[in-house]
């Protein structure tokens, strides 16, 4: 059974002292695709799907390059970032296998390395809680052998087009 | 691959334009772009050349209305059309629910559209996709120029799978959102996870 992903990320940052040098930043959790499951926008601009979009599609392209670093452990655990003394874009994975990153953007930063050492030991934490029974809590019953339309009529298509084609 | 929230009823979905270069979909999601609502769209992200070609891809974040009690979000992405940046295509179509093929009709870029047309074939085929069960539309975009094929002739070079087909002048916006309903609804009876 899959897991309810959004209320797991919800119900770890309740419980979870998050640092409050991350408060300053921007936090995403994105799915490989670039779906945002989890967002924490205190200071930024931007829409969170643009931005999930963004690091979905950074991340992979970051990937896809790293195929061709000729040594490869099993151990290998990548990190993205693109920034400058005081500002910059953090990525790091959840869940490689799963396709779950957390990205970061944070701007104001006397010491960027610090907010980065925040960050893993914030992903450190979230590891552990997906790893943990909380961390598993499913969807319900849900079936995905089966379709969650059965039918969907021309009509109902042309209503939910209705706030668009102006 | 869709993503279905059980919890606020919502779902999200990945559709991808795809084509060969200076086809259309670029100017397919710009139009969806200008003609929607400020509410239910966000910020269009476009990676381009210098030269205002697509480099890496458009992405259009859009809010439709309610379908049976779920809210729906579409995102639209484009990928480059140019031979060049297969590799950036391949990526793209990751986790994709369903695909527009964006075909030139001028008689001069056949060639390119089933070179495009057969790439992505294999690009689906390489991810487990089947080109037959993934939802797919297929758009005759260019229809207002005069060097253009016939129908008849595009359908046969190209749709062997007897996909929806839509005439368009992306352009002008004709057929934009005609492309965009049938696969929008090809795509949420494609999602699955029904509920016991």
């Amino acid at each position: 059974m899959e897991r309810d992903l959004p209320g797991i990320l919800n119900s770890f940052f309740i419980k979870t002292q998050v640092d409050e040098l991350l408060k300053q930043a921007q936090l995403f959790i994105f799915r490989r695709d670039g779906v945002v499951l989890y967002y924490e926008n205190h200071s930024g601009s931007g829409d969170p799907a643009s931005v999930g979009a963004l690091m979905g599609g950074m991340w992979q392209a970051a990937h896809a390059l790293s195929s061709f670093v000729p040594t490869k452990e099993e151990s290998d655990c990548y990190r993205l970032s693109f920034d400058t003394s005081s500002k910059g874009v953090y990525l790091l994975s959840l869940e490689e296998n799963s396709g779950l990153y957390l990205g970061s953007i944070f701007h104001n930063e006397i010491n960027p390395a610090l907010i980065k050492l925040k960050l893993r030991g914030l992903t450190f934490k979230l590891k552990e809680y997906l790893s943990s029974s909380e961390g598993q809590v499913s969807k319900g019953k849900v079936n995905d052998d089966e379709f969650l339309f059965n039918k969907i009529s021309d009509d109902e298509i042309e209503n939910m087009f209705q706030f668009v084609g102006l | 691959m869709s993503f279905v929230n059980y919890q606020t009823k919502e779902i999200n979905c990945k559709v991808v334009y795809y084509g060969p270069g200076l086809g259309g979909k670029t100017t397919n999601v710009q139009q969806v772009y200008q003609k929607t609502n400020s509410q239910n769209k966000g910020n269009m992200v476009t990676l381009n050349t210098e030269n205002e070609r697509t480099l890496f891809f458009d992405f259009l974040p859009l809010e439709l209305g309610t379908i049976q009690g779920y809210k729906t979000r579409f995102h639209l992405y484009t990928v480059p059309g140019q031979t060049f940046y297969e590799a950036s295509r391949k990526l793209i179509l990751r986790g994709v629910d369903g695909v527009v093929f964006v075909a030139d009709s001028q008689v001069e870029r056949m060639e390119a559209n089933i070179e495009s047309f057969e790439g992505l074939k294999k690009n689906l085929e390489d991810q487990g996709h089947d080109i037959e069960k993934l939802p797919i539309v297929i758009q005759w975009n260019k229809r207002d120029l005069p060097n253009v094929s016939s129908v008849e002739q595009l359908r046969n070079k190209l749709n062997k799978y007897s996909l929806p087909e839509i005439q368009a002048s992306a352009i002008g916006g004709e057929g934009v959102f005609e492309t965009l309903k049938s696969i929008t609804k090809k795509v949420l009876l494609n999602v699955r996870g029904g509920l016991q």
